[in-house]
């Protein structure tokens, strides 16, 4: 049989880490196919750092930071970066705010320059914070409110976690967002933003040293801010029992199941965990090929569709999340005996060498086309340090990959799999003879 | 960047992009035809077709089919559109050939096992229940049918429910037959590949392809002028709104004038024109883009947001001032040098990685440009004038032909006069 390994013949791509004086970690990436840099600055706080009553802050100071500086006026921020053909963006998690450009390598300087200025120089007025605030309630409709699919996620959510902030919506709870104001923001922004708890990734047509030498001259100049401090949130306690949760939505015409454990991440997980819960959950939910797809889909047909997957990027914890939606005329307790059923399956007989080979091979595979676009492969970088995690455990993944046993394997899904820590979810119709989506002709202007 | 146009030993023609950074090689095509030839009643089958493409070819049942897939450590897609079906082959140089044999398979043996169209179509309906009813899915279908009425455009590409119960193993067979021929290929190929194996390549993929397409004649067509207002009432805090008109096609010398119009009343970034009035002076919106859309058989100019249902009215009058503001001439040269600057200097970054160059390729073969258009697009988006932008301001953007369709619940007034 054939057995392309991936890793084997990529070319070794080594990421190369500095620090700066002032505590600002760097780590350049080189990918000179095309005359082009990506260049991140990802800040070690999230959405999970904020006070737990101004949930949304991390996001919201996110979006005031493209409001001016002294040097950088109002909706400036883009328009230069724009005029110099770059693209830019930022986006907040529950671990991190990361701000990003792609640009022509000649203009790195320059958007390094601009990126320390705002680091430590934004301006508010009044006025432009009530504005944005706005936009975010019009942002937290067309995300939430307005799916039923996402309205459950974020009860799940609310559900799992007993005590750490990760409960918390990354865009915050409609009623907090209202309440957030400038001074919210610039104090969160006063307290966490400092190149002591940052770091740059550039990826692309660079050396090392070009982005030293850039680095130093822009970042270097800000002094460390002491009072930041390593992040201490709230623990969970231990959790004694399965949740359970339904939602109604006139919207919903075939009911879902969804389901979350609690898991370690790949920060915190110890001996290869997380590794073997990748592969597992490649093994139950990845496609139609997964456990979860043959069962549900094509051998008992109560679902439509079924799917899980585990993501182990989080500081303080990872989550398996699966879910299924039922055919129209099957219900979903039978949906979830037979998610259960594959489940206690996998937990007593574990998997299949075959199963697993063919999971590394999928996995090394993915991680080769991804290495493929240069935001991806400094996105790898930023993610895996920001959450304190090493360049050679980045770049061993695919090999450490290749070592997960059998044995490994069915022992995560023994200790992990376990429905005390576990939220399921119920998506079902409501009955109502509210109006349903006819078209009705208004006017014509 | 160089951009080949080889021919196989077959006759089968291709862009190729060398590129040997990496052991991978990535494969765009499209077979034109499309949504547009799904037959009346049957709606949805071109979509129908692409899910089933990976459930099963030749000897392999469809788990069979998707395991080799991940033996191989290969990417393959199959995108239904409305006027192309296309795929994609992503595969490390050591597996190539074998990617080969298995996706022709799929495209000249595709099995349509009852059991497995069963399953798919149940997928299918799912989608009708479930996403379908996404307000930003039904205020663009909705759209399309007050534009399109009585054209194969006015239909959407997943078709109905009704329309999805009505297809048979048999229309799935055919529809193979009619589409997938050598005489309506478009391909792109980019990476670790030299022209004589891109050559044999495409002989095993293609090769055995009949040679000629048995295609429904599409009509062009423009949309419906002299405006419509349209809402399909939902229950949901925040209404969607759709809202477009006529434009010109890519053959016209007023479409690159155009593209840089769309750019500033609604384009990318945060400095259109539309996300200043509605988003940054006003908090309105949390997007608002415009943008020409890519067709075959029509022109058409379409932008989208989402408001606050009580803020619909509001947020329309603006996109309607803002228009007649650009139809007026009230264009600045410092507008127009910003826009150009953007479009001609941001367009490398869209070459970010195999895939992206090879569907960035494939759209400019679709499109009738040649192989050199992407060198020549920089000069032409140079020479736009002001004088251009306002000509082509004058007479395309006409809030008068405004078709605006809306999901949600809005609260409407009529609409004043600039």
């Amino acid at each position: 049989m054939l057995a392309p390994t991936p890793q084997g013949v990529t070319p070794e791509r080594r990421a190369v880490q500095f620090k700066l004086a002032n505590g600002m970690d760097a780590v350049v990436i080189p990918d000179h196919r095309a005359p082009v840099v990506t260049h991140m600055v990802w800040y070690r706080v999230g959405a999970a750092d904020g006070p737990s009553h101004r949930s949304g802050l991390a996001h919201f100071l996110e979006h005031l930071m493209f409001k001016s500086t002294e040097k950088i006026a109002d909706g400036a921020f883009p328009k230069i970066v724009m005029e110099l053909g770059g693209q830019l963006n930022a986006f907040t998690s529950q671990d991190v705010t990361v701000y990003h450009e792609r640009i022509a390598k000649e203009h790195l300087g320059q958007m390094m320059a601009m990126e320390a200025d705002r680091m430590v120089n934004l301006r508010l007025t009044e006025e432009e914070v009530a504005t944005e605030r706005n936009v975010i309630i019009e942002e937290r409709a067309s995300r939430y409110d307005n799916s039923p699919n996402a309205r459950l996620s974020e009860q799940m959510n609310a559900a799992l976690y007993l005590a750490h902030p990760y409960r918390l919506p990354v865009i915050g709870w409609a009623h907090d967002i209202a309440q957030l104001s400038r001074e919210d923001a610039l104090s969160f922004y006063k307290r966490y933003y400092a190149p002591n708890n940052a770091i740059l990734v550039v990826a692309g047509d660079v050396t090392p040293d070009e982005v030293r030498d850039l680095a130093v001259a822009s970042y270097g100049k800000i002094p460390a801010n002491p009072a930041v401090a390593s992040r201490d949130r709230a623990k969970e306690p231990p959790h004694e029992v399965a949740r359970r949760i339904t939602l109604q939505d006139k919207r919903v015409a075939n009911a879902t199941f969804q389901r979350s454990y609690l898991t370690p991440s790949y920060a915190t997980a110890e001996s290869g965990a997380a590794l073997a819960l990748s592969l597992l959950m490649v093994i139950v939910g990845d496609g139609a090929t997964g456990r979860l797809f043959r069962r549900l889909v094509v051998e008992d047909k109560v679902a439509a569709g079924a799917s899980g997957g585990y993501f182990g990027g989080g500081f303080d914890s990872g989550i398996i999340q699966m879910q299924a939606v039922a055919l129209p005329n099957r219900d979903l307790g039978d949906v979830e005996a037979a998610v259960d059923a594959v489940l206690d399956e996998v937990r007593e007989n574990g998997v299949t060498e075959l199963e697993l080979n063919r999971a590394k091979r999928s996995l090394r595979a993915a991680y080769t086309f991804e290495s493929d676009e240069q935001e991806k492969l400094a996105e790898r970088y930023g993610r895996a340090l920001s959450v304190g995690r090493t360049i050679s455990e980045i770049e061993g993944w695919p090999a450490a990959i290749s070592q997960v046993t059998t044995d490994d394997v069915k022992a995560a899904a023994l200790t992990h799999l376990d429905i005390r820590r576990s939220v399921t979810g119920h998506l079902l119709p409501e009955i109502t003879n509210a109006r349903s989506a006819q078209p009705r002709q208004v006017s014509a202007p | 960047m160089d951009v080949q146009t080889i021919t196989s030993p077959g006759g089968i023609e291709a862009w190729l992009v060398e590129d040997y950074a990496a052991p991978m090689f990535v494969l765009h095509y499209a077979f034109k035809g499309g949504a547009s030839q799904d037959p009346i009643g049957k709606e949805g089958l071109t979509n129908f077709v692409a899910l089933m493409l990976q459930q099963g070819a030749g000897d392999l049942t469809a788990v069979e089919f998707q395991q080799r897939v991940e033996d191989l450590a290969i990417r393959v897609e199959f995108v239904p559109g409305v006027d192309a079906v296309s795929g994609s082959i992503e595969a490390l140089s050591e597996t190539r050939s074998e990617a080969a044999e298995l996706v022709n398979l799929a495209l000249t043996r595709p099995r349509f096992d009852a059991e497995t169209v069963e399953r798919a179509r149940r997928r299918l309906l799912g989608f009708h229940g479930g996403e379908a009813r996404a307000p930003h899915l039904v205020a663009n279908a909705q759209w399309n049918a007050v534009a399109f009425a009585g054209h194969p455009y006015g239909r959407e590409i997943y078709g109905t429910e009704a329309s999805v119960n009505r297809i048979t193993p048999e229309d799935l067979r055919s529809y193979c037959k009619r589409v997938f021929a050598k005489d309506r290929l478009k391909v792109v190929a980019v990476g670790d590949i030299t022209v004589d194996e891109l050559g044999v390549f495409l002989d095993r993929l293609f090769g055995d392809l009949p040679a000629n397409a048995d295609l429904v004649e599409v009509s062009k067509v423009s949309p419906v002028t002299g405006g419509r207002l349209r809402v399909a009432e939902m229950d949901v805090p925040q209404s969607v709104v759709t809202f477009g008109m006529g434009a010109v096609s890519y053959d016209s010398p007023d479409y690159i004038p155009a593209h840089v119009l769309s750019h500033i009343f609604g384009g990318d970034g945060f400095s259109s024109r539309l996300i200043r009035e509605l988003r940054v002076k006003r908090g309105l919106v949390h997007f608002a883009s415009t943008w020409l859309e890519r067709r075959q058989h029509a022109a058409v100019f379409r932008g989208r947001m989402a408001t606050r249902n009580d803020t619909v009215s509001q947020s329309l009058q603006i996109v309607r001032d803002e228009m007649q503001k650009l139809s007026d001439g009230h264009l600045s040269q410092e507008e127009l040098d910003d826009a150009k600057s953007y479009l001609t200097r941001s367009y490398p970054l869209t070459f970010g990685s195999h895939s992206k160059i090879a569907a960035q390729l494939l759209d400019h073969s679709m499109d009738g440009f040649g192989p050199g258009f992407f060198e020549t697009r920089k000069a032409t988006i140079a020479a736009v004038s002001l004088g251009d932008l306002k000509r082509v301001a004058k007479h395309l953007l006409d809030p008068g032909n405004l078709i605006i369709s809306i999901a949600g619940t809005p609260t409407l007034q009529p609409p004043r006069n600039a």
